[in-house]
């Protein structure tokens, strides 16, 4: 195998709570270069799944592996897009781009609209480009796997189209995404899977998300 | 994966230590006050002063700045890194502003 070549994998996860079984029968596989989406319903463990990988929450069992190596806590091939923003609203759109080297040329010619936005405050822009400066950070970072949590929320669909390809155009690493934009999210993905019922069940096409309920039948 | 350089990471915990920076350096002088005005007897109820503070600093932070820890997470710096290094930066320095006004003579030996 190549050593530079990373693989993610996650399976024998059990999580309760209270009564309830959150995650129970789970197996994801995710390489370096490969797209892998989760797609589920609200309150179905997704969120709570990619906390597992990031060591964040502590479920009753799990085996989350790079390359075969079982890892208990965060790891630094792994980075991780939470639901809510996470960056220091002090900090200047150059400061994050800085941090996660990111050449702001590649900023510009990606967006050039936004060209303004660098030199401003964190906590200064709207809700949908906070989002648009997270995600294209940690699309643009150097760790080997990307957790994306609903990474297109907020983002309005002009810069939507322009970050799917962005996604895409990285083969040098592996990305896990939830979304509940599933067309979006099916449209990038080389692999899917759906959750549902605390297991995860392979997706190929939009029927096998109307076969499931998660989708209306059309 | 990031070559993260040790000035890179030592500049990123300071972007955190500004979460507590200034609450520090008010309890710290707050402390050195007192210690002016009543000796060195008064060292310890200011030592608990400064530990209860970065409790409730702690705190404060972990309910309102907790999705900030992905940040620097994502960065390589640990929780457990980001506090140790800035409380340990913050007594020290506290420490510090003490010894140096004993040793000027601001602090007395004794009660007044």
């Amino acid at each position: 195998m190549d050593p530079t070549h990373y693989t993610l994998e996650i399976d024998s996860i059990l999580l309760d709570f209270g009564r309830r079984r959150l995650l129970s029968d789970i197996y994801i596989k995710c390489g370096q270069g490969q797209i892998t989406t989760l797609i589920g319903r609200n309150g179905s463990g997704k969120s709570c799944l990619m906390q597992i990988i990031m060591g964040e929450l502590n479920p009753l069992s799990k085996s989350v592996r790079i390359n075969h190596k079982s890892i208990q806590a965060a790891h630094p091939a792994i980075n991780y897009l939470p639901q809510s923003h996470f960056v220091p609203g002090h900090l200047r759109v150059m400061d994050v781009f800085a941090d996660h080297q990111i050449s702001e040329a590649d900023f510009e010619a990606d967006f050039p609209d936004l060209t303004t936005i660098i030199q401003q405050r964190f906590n200064k822009l709207s809700g949908g480009l906070k989002r648009l400066v997270e995600v294209y950070a940690l699309i643009k970072s150097a760790a080997a796997f990307s957790l994306l949590d609903e990474p297109f929320t907020q983002i309005m669909p002009v810069h939507m189209e322009k970050i799917k390809p962005l996604i895409k155009a990285q083969k040098h690493k592996g990305f896990l995404i939830t979304d509940h934009l599933y067309r979006d999210v099916l449209e990038i993905a080389d692999t899917s899977y759906l959750l549902q019922n605390g297991k995860t069940w392979p997706v190929k096409s939009l029927e096998d998300l109307q076969s499931r309920g998660y989708i209306p039948q059309l | 994966m990031y070559k993260n350089s040790w000035h890179k990471q030592i500049r990123r915990i300071f972007t955190f230590y500004r979460n507590h920076f200034l609450i520090g350096i008010v309890i710290s002088l707050l402390c050195l006050w007192v210690l002016i005005s009543n000796g060195l007897i008064a060292f310890q109820g200011c030592f608990w002063l400064k530990l209860v503070s970065y409790g409730i600093v702690y705190y404060f932070i972990n309910q309102l700045r907790k999705n900030e820890y992905h940040y620097y997470n994502n960065l390589g710096l640990k929780k457990s890194v980001l506090w140790v290094t800035t409380l340990s930066i913050d007594f020290s320095t506290y420490i510090l502003m003490i010894i140096a006004s004993y040793r000027i003579g601001w602090i007395p030996h004794t009660i007044h």
